[in-house]
Order: structure tokens, then sequence, then C-alpha cells
């Protein structure tokens, strides 16, 4: 051990005092103390002045969402219909009689004015039936004449036999007065009595000619009546065998070909009515209430059709007379811009059922199941019931219309949030700014952001 | 140095005198062995080197096998209850079975079975291959479950190929390209993001149907007929045979287009005709954009055995030949190269490590002779060589963790050469041959130095038993102090008494007036004077000392109950990456996700403006994605940064700023923006709710995030049971049946018409292309299309869809998630460190919001993600300190031979710990996972100081000396000794601790643990020790004495 500058070993000098012993004896444990307790006490502040972390309370989520204030509007809810233009007034026409056609004025789908020729089947082929019943009617007239002249003659030799008659009764009488007189034989009389009966024969002979005079010409008139309608006939066959366009209208098929042998009645070509074109669609069972009723008030309705940017309007003219299970078909009338349709054709166009007052038009996106949207009360959403009348088509987009318990001005949320319910709290991120303005610049936007994908 | 001590020894080894011829003894004397043992251990060090992984953490990831079973149409909920449950039911049971999770999709139910670590993965996929074919009673359509194995890789980096001029279809045939030539260069396994599935889409819309009075089927079947490869046998087997076959499959929009059949005598239709056919990218898929140009992004990977630097340098020659290839419109970029940060990471610790080293060998110099310094310094790279070798031989790789061991094992690899080394010097000072001095040296110190390395590994060791994916990363930080002990071991009383011997030779004794005499003399000066004078005083004023330290004790306990210091489990270093995921409602179309991608990224661009602009290195748009989930509604930005040291903006800020300025729109769900977490997974808050019906758990949910979000930095709430889509529920009106519809026919129709068919599938290169018959898109994309379909009766009549059936809504959810059977839902969220703390924002919940929660809902909740790994491992730990302390006590009864001296001795570890918490405390930093593993490591190297001491006291003791005495000489003597291993130690440390990359941070606690615990413990130990001692004794000796009294009475 170096000796060094340090503190000794303590050597210490107990005094005699009983406290100061027991001081002394508690000295070395006083200073432990004191630093213990001091200790204790910055560990009791340490842990009093704990950072409290500020207690969160359950706050509910918000969601962002976007509105649309609604606005009360008069609309018709649309529906899209395929339909096929059917023609009411399509001509079939037959050939009149066995025959060769003719000539073919016109092809399938071309048009014509009325009173064109059409088609005419050869003349020959025509005319030989005319001429024949025609024969056949002088034929009747002239027995007819000669019946006449043969009454004639008969009521003369009548009348020359009747005078024949009466000679003959008084010679017989001259006879039996001679005989009574005996003026002459028995044999005289009795040449003179078979005379007479023989007179009376041919009198009643002569008789019958005359009166089979009524019976045979009203034989023979009828045979001319059915001459004559024979005649009549042939000559409407004459006229059939040339067809002339009745109306303005549109070849559908022309089935033969100059040249052609056809037998009575084959189809020789069909033609329509431009005027009677109209479309024929099959309306959905959904929609037929409104439909009866708007029919019933004598409402019009119309259905529209885009062509190339324009809307033409096809009429509802009348709804079929029977009904299946799948809708009843409707009959819409084509405007002159689509005359050029053929029957047959498929058309797609939409229906504008009655308007209703008080209708709301809104994306399908603000729309829960068939009945329900949320509108905006306060902070909160408020679910109100609707009715889902339709839909119609703006600028592209397709917006349901609704009607219901629903104010104009209502802010109804158009984000499609899957957990929607009464009472959601909520923050309005996007309002669109008019009743399409909005969405559709939006709807915009969000075709422009896709294409870059 | 001390002649006493040596005494005390040599009269406990008799043998020593004549020296041994014992292992110790031969390599000694051997002329050569010694430095040929060192060459043996570098080499072994090299091929170690060679042979290690290079990684950024190890690998801690669990095995996960999945079981996926398709279930095609079927909604989420029928999945559950038909697929799910039965599948877990028989699942739930299987052996190792850590956590099992599975997600009930549309048409898709999955199961993910996660298994405890060093499960055989062979025997459990067997179990579960048989238990999921045993079960008979799936729905009859479902597919056949999938069992699968999941194959791990690692990433490399990510490239994106970017087409400048705007064509993103041109880049899939470069794609190709590039993978098949990286593969072929030794990239293991390439992941596509952008890379969509293409589909042929034949679009025919109504009016084209209705016009040519065909249906999808029929169409279906003419397509199906025309196109196809259809092999027809062979013929002509006698004379020489032929095959027979049609090649008619069309591959092209084109050649689909040209298909024909006849409708009637003179209708030929061509496809073409009545059909729009696009071959394109499926509905809604994921897409990518660079600075506005499209994208393609190839995720390179590796093997989890593969070596990154190796896959890194593959890519960068692969990238040098292609890039000058490339068309000027193709642009190759990458980011997110792991290999750079593993290479900066790493060069990081190896830089601090080297600052370390030499600040360990000034020390010894400073305390040693320099010959003797020299060899004890040799021995840290050769006993760092044999680490690496043991290491490798352990499966360990070269990682931040391991390095980090290696850098605190500076200090303590040199702990045993020290002792030895002095012990020669000291020997030879006093005239001993150098081999004797040096043999005598390694003999003498042999037992305290082994029984030090035991209480060291005793403290280490336990920390192995923790288990979980943290386990898993810091399982490398036990190993390498253990494997450094041992090869320190052999180092000291191998190589180094030869090395001794010959250092020795040379040994002169110490000028006086030179540098190392000052050194000593002054050295002595303050032993002997002011430090003997406060261990005097001390030991006059024990109780005051005494005192003081539980004082201390005290305040310490105050600082973590007070909250004064916060607990973070898992820090993890700052990400250079971002990804913000917008989540919007279910059923948001595209678009309105797409549009808001954008507004993410231009206010990415405004924040990084305001904030430091040119921070930002890469930012990719995401399009229907996010990094969990794919579909229309979600969209995402993820960014790459400069690294976060060559920035003053703090991801937290950037997240801040940036969040503000994206703002929120309609229909967003949530916006998370957050940084992927490195280490082991789990978010910081992860509450998982369960036990009540789905809806109520979503509510409780909500209103979980409502509070999580007014929570101040608490960032990234999100759930993961979003609402489903609404699902529009069809029933067939009076009519409808009339019409002959079934349900059945009803949906096959609108699921053509709105899914679209799938006609055929065929190849097209690598890529599979469905050929699908649909409705134009624009029909598709309209919910008034519902208004104007018209359905084909089976009488072929075409009727109004509103006739046929009448619509009703439903809420469902698209995706139900179930963890370990039992229906759940999780709210996750990050923390920021700077504001907040996990553990207390839980804390904090448990105490308010969740029995709210639970009450109101009737749920039950748990805390899961790190929490459940902090208390999976603390639970862990502590088992591990109950046997580390065991192993301590054990070690030192034996050495002490008794049972009360050990405990004096660990006294010195809850000292440890007052330097280690209030070194925090001082540095302003949180204690974490790595403090803890610090504090331990800590019991284990003080407990040695405390050896050193009592050891000699003890034969101080043995001599006669009084008891105040021999404490205050034990202290003054061994106080070399004490600071040399001490110091050592700090010095190893020093450099990290000052070390200001933030990527480092997170090593810091373990660092500031033991460099603080260690210093401050030793000032402890020298002082308080012995007042303690003194107590003990004294009252040992007073009983004694009445006892003698006693007796003589």
């Amino acid at each position: 051990m170096t000796g060094l500058s340090c503190l000794p070993f303590k050597e210490s000098s107990v005094p005699n005092s009983l406290f100061f012993r027991f001081f002394v004896r508690l000295k070395p444990l006083l200073w432990p103390l004191v630093i213990l307790l001091s200790a204790l006490v910055i560990f009791v502040v340490l842990k009093q002045t704990k950072p409290q972390a500020p207690s969160a309370q359950v706050e509910e989520k918000v969601w962002p969402v976007a509105v649309k204030p609604l606005k009360s509007e008069a609309l018709s809810p649309s529906q899209t219909l395929f339909g096929r233009v059917e023609s009411d007034r399509m001509v079939s026409v037959a050939a009149p009689v066995a025959g060769e056609v003719a000539t073919r004025h016109v092809l399938a789908g071309d048009t014509f004015e009325q009173g064109e020729r059409l088609l005419a089947m050869s003349m020959a082929d025509l005319e030989v039936p005319l001429t024949r019943a025609e024969a056949e009617l002088a034929d009747v007239e002239a027995q007819l004449a000669s019946q006449r002249l043969t009454q004639k003659a008969n009521e003369q030799k009548l009348v020359r036999e009747q005078k024949i008659l009466a000679l003959k009764r008084s010679e017989l009488a001259r006879n039996q007065n001679m005989l009574k007189r005996d003026m002459v034989s028995e044999s005289a009389v009795d040449q003179a009595k078979e005379a007479l009966a023989r007179q009376e024969f041919s009198v009643v002979t002569a008789q019958l000619a005359v009166e089979e005079y009524e019976a045979r010409m009203a034989r023979l008139q009828a045979q001319k009546k059915r001459a004559e309608a024979n005649v009549r006939e042939a000559r409407l066959h004459w006229e059939r065998g040339q067809i002339d366009a009745p109306f303005n209208g549109r070849v559908a098929s022309a089935d033969v070909s100059p040249g052609d042998r056809v037998n009575v009645g084959e189809t020789l070509m069909r033609f329509y009515d431009l005027d009677s074109l109209v479309l024929r669609a099959k309306l959905p069972r959904d929609q037929l209430s409104q439909l009866y009723a708007a029919q019933r008030s004598g409402q019009s309705l119309v259905a529209t059709y885009e062509q190339s940017g324009q809307s033409v309007t096809l009429p509802l003219l009348r709804l079929d007379g029977e009904g299946t299970a799948s809708g009843v078909d409707g009959f819409f009338a084509l405007p002159e811009a689509l005359l050029s349709l053929r029957p047959g054709d498929l058309l797609s166009v939409t229906l504008h059922l009655p308007k209703q007052e008080g209708v709301f038009a809104v994306p399908y996106s603000a729309l829960y199941g068939t009945d329900r949207v949320y509108v905006t009360e306060g902070e909160r959403l408020a679910m109100r019931s609707v009715t889902l009348l339709g839909q119609t088509v703006r600028s592209g987009q397709t917006l349901a219309l609704i009607a219901g318990d629903l104010a104009e001005g209502d802010r109804v949320v158009t984000t499609h949030l899957p957990n929607a319910v009464g009472g959601l709290k909520i923050s309005v991120k996007e309002t669109a700014q008019s009743a399409d303005g909005g969405v559709e610049g939006a709807s915009e936007k969000a075709a422009d952001a896709g294409s870059d994908l | 140095m001390s002649e006493s001590r040596h005494e005390a020894q040599a009269s406990t080894r008799p043998s020593e005198k004549e020296g041994s011829y014992g292992l110790i003894g031969r390599f000694a004397r051997h002329p050569v062995a010694p430095n040929l043992v060192m060459i043996i251990m570098i080499l072994s060090g090299v091929v170690a080197l060679l042979k290690m992984n290079v990684q950024f953490f190890p690998n801690f990831e669990l095995d996960v096998a999945t079981v996926q079973v398709v279930w095609p149409g079927a909604n989420a909920e029928d999945v559950e209850t038909s697929i799910t449950e039965p599948l877990e039911r028989v699942l739930r049971n299987v052996q190792s079975l850590d956590e099992m999770t599975s997600t009930s999709s549309l048409g898709m139910a999955s199961i993910s079975l996660k298994f405890q670590e060093g499960t055989d993965m062979i025997e459990v996929m067997d179990e579960v291959n048989q238990r999921v074919s045993e079960l008979r009673n799936l729905p009859q359509d479902a597919e056949k479950p999938i069992v699968q194995r999941v194959v791990r890789y690692e990433p490399v980096a990510r490239m994106l190929v970017i087409h400048h001029g705007g064509d993103r279809e041109a880049l899939r045939p470069w794609v190709r390209q590039f993978e098949r030539e990286l593969l072929d260069a030794g990239i293991d396994q390439i992941n596509f993001t952008g890379l969509p599935s293409e589909e042929v889409a034949i679009e025919v819309s109504q009016g084209q149907l209705e016009s040519h009075e065909i249906t999808f089927e029929q169409l279906a079947e003419r397509i199906n007929g025309m196109s196809v490869d259809m092999p027809a046998g062979s013929l002509g087997d006698k004379d020489s045979a032929r095959d027979i076959r049609a090649i008619e499959q069309a591959r092209t929009p084109k050649e689909f287009a040209r298909l024909s059949w006849v409708e009637s005598e003179y209708d030929r239709v061509r496809l073409g005709e009545l059909a729009r056919i696009e071959r394109r990218v499926m509905k809604n898929s994921p897409q990518l954009m660079v600075d506005g140009a499209p994208a393609i992004e190839m995720r390179l990977m590796r093997d989890e055995d593969g070596d990154t630097l190796v896959s890194s340098e593959v890519m960068q020659s692969w990238l040098a030949q292609t890039r000058d290839a490339l068309p000027p419109q193709l642009e190759l970029k990458v980011y997110d190269e792991t290999w750079s940060l593993v290479n900066e990471r790493i060069m990081l610790l190896v830089n601090n490590g080297i600052g370390g080293l030499i600040l360990v060998v000034l020390i010894l110099y400073l305390f040693m002779h320099g010959r003797v310094a020299f060899w004890v310094a040799v021995g840290i790279p050769v006993s760092f060589m044999m680490t690496l070798m043991v290491m490798y031989l352990a499966g360990g790789s070269i990682n931040m963790m391991s390095l980090f061991a290696l850098i605190m094992a500076l200090g303590i690899i040199v702990d045993d050469a020290i002792v030895v080394g002095e012990d020669a010097l000291a020997h030879h000072e006093r005239g001993e041959s150098a081999l004797m001095a040096a043999e005598g040296g390694a003999h003498r110190m042999l037992p305290p130095v082994t029984a030090a390395s035991i209480t060291t590994v005793g403290a280490f060791l336990p920390l192995m038993l923790v288990g979980g994916e943290v386990g898993n990363i810091l399982f490398a930080i036990p190993l390498v102090i253990i494997a450094v002990i041992f090869a320190s071991l052999i180092e000291s009383f191998v190589v180094l008494p030869g090395h001794l011997r010959m250092a020795l030779t040379n040994v002169k004794p110490v000028k006086p007036g030179s540098v190392r005499h000052r050194l000593e003399s002054g050295f002595d000066r303050w032993r002997n004077g002011p430090f003997r004078c406060a261990v005097r005083w001390v030991l006059a004023h024990r109780g005051i000392a005494i005192a003081s330290t539980l004082a201390m004790m005290i305040l310490v306990v105050g600082l973590l109950v007070g909250g004064r210091l916060a607990f973070v489990f898992f820090p993890s270093p700052e990400s250079t990456k971002l990804n913000a995921d917008a989540r919007f409602v279910a059923g948001t179309p595209p678009e309105v996700s797409a549009r808001y991608a954008e507004r993410l990224y231009q206010s990415l661009l405004e924040a990084e403006q305001a904030l430091e602009p040119g921070i930002v290195k890469t930012a990719v748009v995401h399009y229907n994605e996010t990094a969990r989930q794919q579909g229309s509604n979600f969209s995402s930005v993820n960014i790459e940064m400069v690294d976060s040291d060559q920035r003053e903006t703090r991801n937290e800020d950037l997240i801040r700023e940036w969040e503000k300025r994206a703002g929120k729109v309609p229909g967003l769900d949530v916006l998370t923006i957050e940084s992927p977490r490195m280490g082991p997974p789990g978010s910081d808050i992860d509450i998982r709710l369960w036990g009540a019906e789905p809806r109520q758990l979503k509510r409780a949910a909500l209103d979980l995030q409502a509070v999580l979000d007014q929570i101040k930095g608490v960032s990234g709430v999100r759930d993961d049971l979003p609402y489903g889509r609404d699902q529009l529920v069809y029933e067939l009106t009076p009519q409808g049946k009339a019409l002959g519809m079934t349900y059945a026919s009803l949906g096959r129709q609108l699921s053509d018409a709105f899914s679209g068919r799938l006609v055929q599938i065929f190849t097209d290169g690598v890529d599979e292309v469905e050929v699908r018959l649909q409705l134009p898109q624009a029909e598709q994309a309209s919910f008034g299309t519902l208004s104007t379909f018209r359905v084909t009766t089976p009488s072929g009549e075409k009727v109004p869809l509103s006739t046929i059936a009448d619509w009703r809504t439903q809420r469902g959810f698209d995706v139900v998630r179930h963890v370990d059977g039992r229906l759940a839902v999780t709210v996750v969220g990050e923390v920021d460190k700077t504001l907040n703390n996990a553990n207390r924002i839980l804390a904090e919940l448990e105490q308010s919001t969740l029995p709210e929660l639970t009450q109101q809902y009737g749920l039950q909740y748990s805390l899961e993600g790190q929490k459940a790994q902090q208390s999976d491992t603390m639970g862990d730990m502590k088992i591990g300190l109950v046997i580390g302390l065991s192993m301590i006590y054990i070690v030192l009864a034996w050495v002490f031979g008794s049972y009360v001296w050990p405990l004096v001795v660990m006294m010195a570890i809850p000292f440890g710990l007052i330097g280690a918490i209030t070194g925090h405390w001082l540095l302003n930093i949180d204690l974490t996972i790595l403090s803890l593993f610090g504090l331990f490591g800590l019991s284990g190297i003080v407990v040695n100081d405390s050896i050193i001491l009592v050891t000699f006291y003890k034969q101080l003791r043995e001599q006669g000396m009084q008891v105040d005495e021999a404490l205050e000489e034990a202290s003054v003597q061994r106080v070399r000794a004490v600071l040399l291993t001490s110091l050592t130690t700090i010095a190893g440390l020093t450099p990290l601790l000052f070390e200001t990359s933030l990527q480092a941070q997170f090593l810091i606690p373990m660092a500031t643990s033991i460099a603080f615990g260690l210093g401050f413990s030793t000032l402890l130990i020298l002082m308080v020790i012995p007042a303690a001692l003194s107590f003990y004794e004294n009252g040992r000796q007073t009983r004694a004495d009445r006892r003698a009294e006693s007796v003589a009475v």
C-alpha cells in the first residue's frame, strides 16, 4: 500500500451519552434513508406526471360521398324495345289464269306509283277465255231469238188448228144432221168424228207448244245470264292479267319472270303499300298497365328512334288484339324518315311512357335495390322509399326515374355505398352542379381517364 | 502486475511450475503448430465467406402451406360454409400448426397454414394432403383441392420496362424476351406486375343477336366447331402411316373474324360481320404507369438460399448488354435494388466494425505491452474467421444481424486473450522464461476464463429459445456470440500461447521515461490515488453507496413506469419505399379509382416539391390493384425515394404531406400510405375482432378505425373485411316460369351476356389466351342494359328480361376471412415512432375502447401483429431469463464453491440495467427488443468483471487480509483488468453508437444497452460490489464471532 493522502479508516470515538450513541447508531442510516426517500419521491412524481395520451372517443367513420341536388321534372320513363317492321297491306298477286307471264315491269324492292303497270300475263292467255265466254253468250242469245220465232209460229198454228177444229166440228154436225136426214152414211159420220178427234189432238199439241214457251224462255234466259257471267269473269281475268299498282308501294318479291308458265292461283308477286308500314314490338308486361291506362285516357304515346343523331318519332297506333305470357305487341307508325325500312327489319326504339309529374332523374348508382335512395340530412344519410318508374337516357347516360318521398332540392347521394344505412355519417365531397350538367362532366372525365388505360 | 494473485493461483495449481505437456503445452512448444492452426482458422473463414449468403436479414419466414379450392361462380358466403369451414375443421389440428388463416372469396377458398419453426414440412405436407383427400363432403362442382407448399423467393430488384411511345402492347414481347434472357442468365424467378392475361373478346351486340336470330350458345358452338386444332387419328398403317389432323385454331382477331358458316341457302355469315373482335387485356386487370408512360414491372427474385450479390451481378451484366441494344422508345429502369441496399448496410456495419477494431487495438496498446497487444489483437481477425466457419456450418448468412453481432463480439473476443496475455506478461516480467510464462498463463487462466465464457454463453444461449419470426431474425446474435466465444477460447489457449512465447522472448523491461513507462506509472498513480480513496470512501459509507444504487434503480424504474421511456418492439430501419393504397367501396368503376391514382400521383409530385424536390426516384402508378388486392376499386402509387441518409425529409413527413394533398373523394373507403416493413411481419397495431356476426364485426372494426384515426401518429388504418358489392338477386316471375325458363337457363344467359362466355382457351407462346363471347363493353358497363336485355325462351322467343325476372338486392361481403377457423376482422395501423408509441396506444385502447366495443357488439378481441410477436417473444425471453440466470448462478456457484457469493456477484446484473436504461434515456431512444437482447448479453459480460474481482478478493482473504482491506485491495488491483475488458467491449461498439446513418439506428439500442450498461456497471462493480460484499462478509464475521463467543461461553 503506497501511502497516499487519503481518508484513513474511520476511528470512531464513541461518546457516552445514550442519546448520542443512539444517534450515532442511526447516523449511518440517515443518509441512505434520505437518498432512498428522495428517490421514492421522484419515482412517485415521475409516475404521476406520466404523459397521458389524450383518450380517443369512439367516433363514427365518415364516408366521403358525391351528391346531386334533386330537380323535380315532368319526365316520361323510357324503355328500349326491339321490334320488327311489318306492313298491314301486303298484297300477294296470284295468276288469274293459267298461262304465260308476258311482261314484268318491276323487280323486288322497286317502288311504284299508283296505276303503274307492274306485270302482265300474255294477252293470248287472257283473251281466249274471254272469247270463249262471249261466244257462249251469243249462242244463248241466238237460241232465245229462235225460240221467240217458234212461239210466234206455234201461236198461229194453234189459231189455225182451232179454226180447223171448228170446221171439223161443224162438219160432224152437218154429217149427223145429214145422217138424221140420212143424207150421209154412218161411215161419213164416223169419218167426221175421227177427223174431229184428230183435230182436237192437233189443237192440244199446238197449245202445248205455245204453253211450253215460258219455260223454255226461262231456261234460255238463265243460260244467257251464265254466259254473261262467264264473259264478265273472263274479262276480269283479262284485266287482272295486267297488274297495275293499286297504290304507291314497293315490291316485296317478284316470284315469276316473263315467259314463266303459271297455273291458276300461283303467286306472281308481293307488294305493299308504303303508307302501311308499322313497327311491331313486344311491350314488356310490367309496363302494360301504364299503357292500357294511357290508351283508355286517349293519351298518345310515342317511341323514338335515333338515326344519325336525329331522333324520329314513332307514334303508338294500337296494341295487339291478343296478348301472350311474354307481353302484348304494340304497333307503331313509321314516320317518313323511316319509310325506307322493309318489313322484317329489326329496329330498336325507345318507348316513352306517359309523362309523369314530380319525377326525379338520378344515376343508377344512387338507387339501392329498386325502392330506396339515400338523401343527406345534415351530415347523415336518410333513407327514402321511392318507386322506380323506369329509366331515361340523357346524353348517353342512363338515369333511373324515381318518384316518392322526395322533395325538390333534396340532395341524393350518388356514390353507391355498399353499407348505406339510414343515419350513416357522411361528408359531401362533390356536388353535381345541375340536374344533368355535372353528372355529364364527371362521366366524361371518367371516360377520359379510362381511355388512358 | 500482481504477485499475490499469481501466488494464490500457483498454490491452487501445483503442477504448473514444471509446465504441462497437455494440449496447451504441446501447442505452446511446437514451432509451427500455432501458426498452422491460425492458418487453418483463417482459411476456414475464407471458405465460409465465399460460401455464405449475403442478405439483408436472416431468413426468418416460417413455412407456409396453402390449400386452395375453386368452386366456380359460388359467392363468398357459400364458399365459406361449404368449403372453407369443412376444410378448416379437418386441418385445424394438424401437428405443429402455428396459425391457420383462410379467405373465402368469389368462387375460391384459400386456406393458409403457417407452421412453427423447425417443422418437418415433408411430413406435415403429407398429413395435410391426407386430411384434405379424406374430406368427402365438398360441393359436387367444386374442383379438386390443391395443396401447395409455398416456395419463398427473396427480391433482388424490380425492373420497370417503360414504353415512352405509349404503346402498352408493344411491351409484352419485349418483356417476355427479357424474362427468358434473365432466367437463362441465372435469375431464379421473375414475377410480373402490369402484365395482365389477355383475352380475345368477341363482342356481339344484342341487336346483332336479334337480327341473326342466334344465341350466344349457338354462336359459341359454331366458333368451337370452326376454330379448332383437331387430331383425327392416323391411317395407312400398311403403306406408310399418316396422321390426320386439322389445324384451324384461330389466334388473332383477324382469323376469328374470318370464321364463317352457312346460315341458310344463300346466307353465309362471317363472324367478323356480326361481332367486333379484339384481343385485349382482361377487364379490370392491373396496369402500370411510370411518368405517364405505360410500363411493366419485372420483379427479379432469388431462392431463399441464393446470394443477393451474385444475382445482382447477373442482372447488372445483363443490363449492360441489353441497354445498348434497346430501341429508343424503350427504357429499362431498375429500382428497389435490394442488393445495393444490402451492400450499403453491410458496408456501413463493416466500416463501424473497423472503427471499433481500431479503437479496441488502441486501448490494448494503451494498457499492455506493444508486442503482447499485437498478438492479442491478431486474435481478433483469427477468431472472427473461425466464427464465420461456425456460422456457415450452422446455416447462417452474412446479414445485418450477424454483422452486428460480430461488432458486438469485437470487445468480447479479445477478453480471453487479454487475460491470458496479461497474465503471461506479468509472469514474464517476474523473470519466468517466455515459454513458461506463456504456457503457464494459459494454464492458469483456463478455469476462470472458461467460467467467464460459460457465463456469457449462459446469458446468450437462452436467446436462442426465442421463437417465431423475431426469434429467427435475432437467432444470429446468440449464434455469433457463442461461436465467437468458442473461437476465442480456442484462439486464446491453442494459438496465443505459441505466439506469446515468441513475443515474450523479445520483450524487454520497460525503460523509464518511455511512453509505455509513463503510461503505466500514470495509471498506477491514478489507481492508488483517487481510485483507492473513492473505494475507501465507499467502503466507509457503504450504506450510502448501496442506498444510492438502490435509489438509482428506483429512478430507472420510475423512468419506465413514468412513461419517459417507451418500448418499441422491433423498429425497422426507415424504408426508401412508400406505398399509397387507395381502396374504394366495392363496386366502384375502374375509371374512378384510376382518376384517384392520377390524383395521388399529382399530389405526390406537389408534396415532393413542397418538401424537398428530387427525393422521389421512382413513382409507379398501379391501376386496379394494390400491394394486397386486385380489383376495379383499388389503385395505388408505389414510390422509391433516395436513401434516407441523403434527404432531410422523413417518411412520416412525406406521408402526412402527401395524404393531406391527396384528400378524399367520394366513394373512397380508405387511403393508406405506409412504408413496407422490413423484419418480422405484422403491423404496429393489429387488432383482431371475432366472435360476433360479420356485420357487427365490421361495424366494430369501423368504430375502432375511427378511434385509431384520431390518435396522433397513427396512419394506414384499415380493416380486411370490406363491404361487398350489392348482389342483384333474380327471381323468375310467373310469366317467366310459364315461358319455360329455369333459374339455370336464365343464369346462363345472363352470365353469357354480362360476364362473357368462355368459348375456348388457346396458348400463345407462354400466355394462355381466353376466347370470350360477350356483349360489347359499353353494354356490359351500363346498368341500363338490364332493362333492354332480351332473354331467349326455350321456344326461341325473345322476351324482355323484366318480364321473366324480378330483382332484389342483397348485401354481403366479397371476401370472408377466418383465423384459426373463426370469422375475424383485423384492424391494422402503423405508428409513427416519433409521435407516438404502439404499446402505449394499445394499452390505452385496452383500457377504454376495446372493452366498450366488446360490450356493445358482444365480440372478443386479440392483439396481433407486432404486439403478438412481442408478447410471444417476451414470453420466450422470460423463460430464457430464468434459464440464463440459473446457468450463470450454477457456473458461479461452482467456481466460488458457495451458494451466497454468486448472488452477490450477480448483483452486478441489475446494475447493468441502470446503465443501459439511463443510456437510452440520455440518448433519447426507445427501448426495443434489441435493447433487451443487449441486456441479456450484458448480464453475461458484467458477471465476468465480478468474477475477476471476487475471485481476487477471495484470494486476498485466504492470505489473511481483513475484509474491508481485502475489498479495497481487490478493487484497486483488479481495476486494470476490469477496465480493460469493459473498455474493449465498449470501444468496439462506440463507432456504432455515434453512427448517424438512419439505417443503423435500429441497432443502436442494443449497442446502447451494452455500452452504457457495461460502462456503468464497471463503475458499480468496482465500487458497490465491494460495499455489498463488505456488508455480507462483515455480517458473516459478526455472526461467526458471536457463535464463537457463545461457543466460548
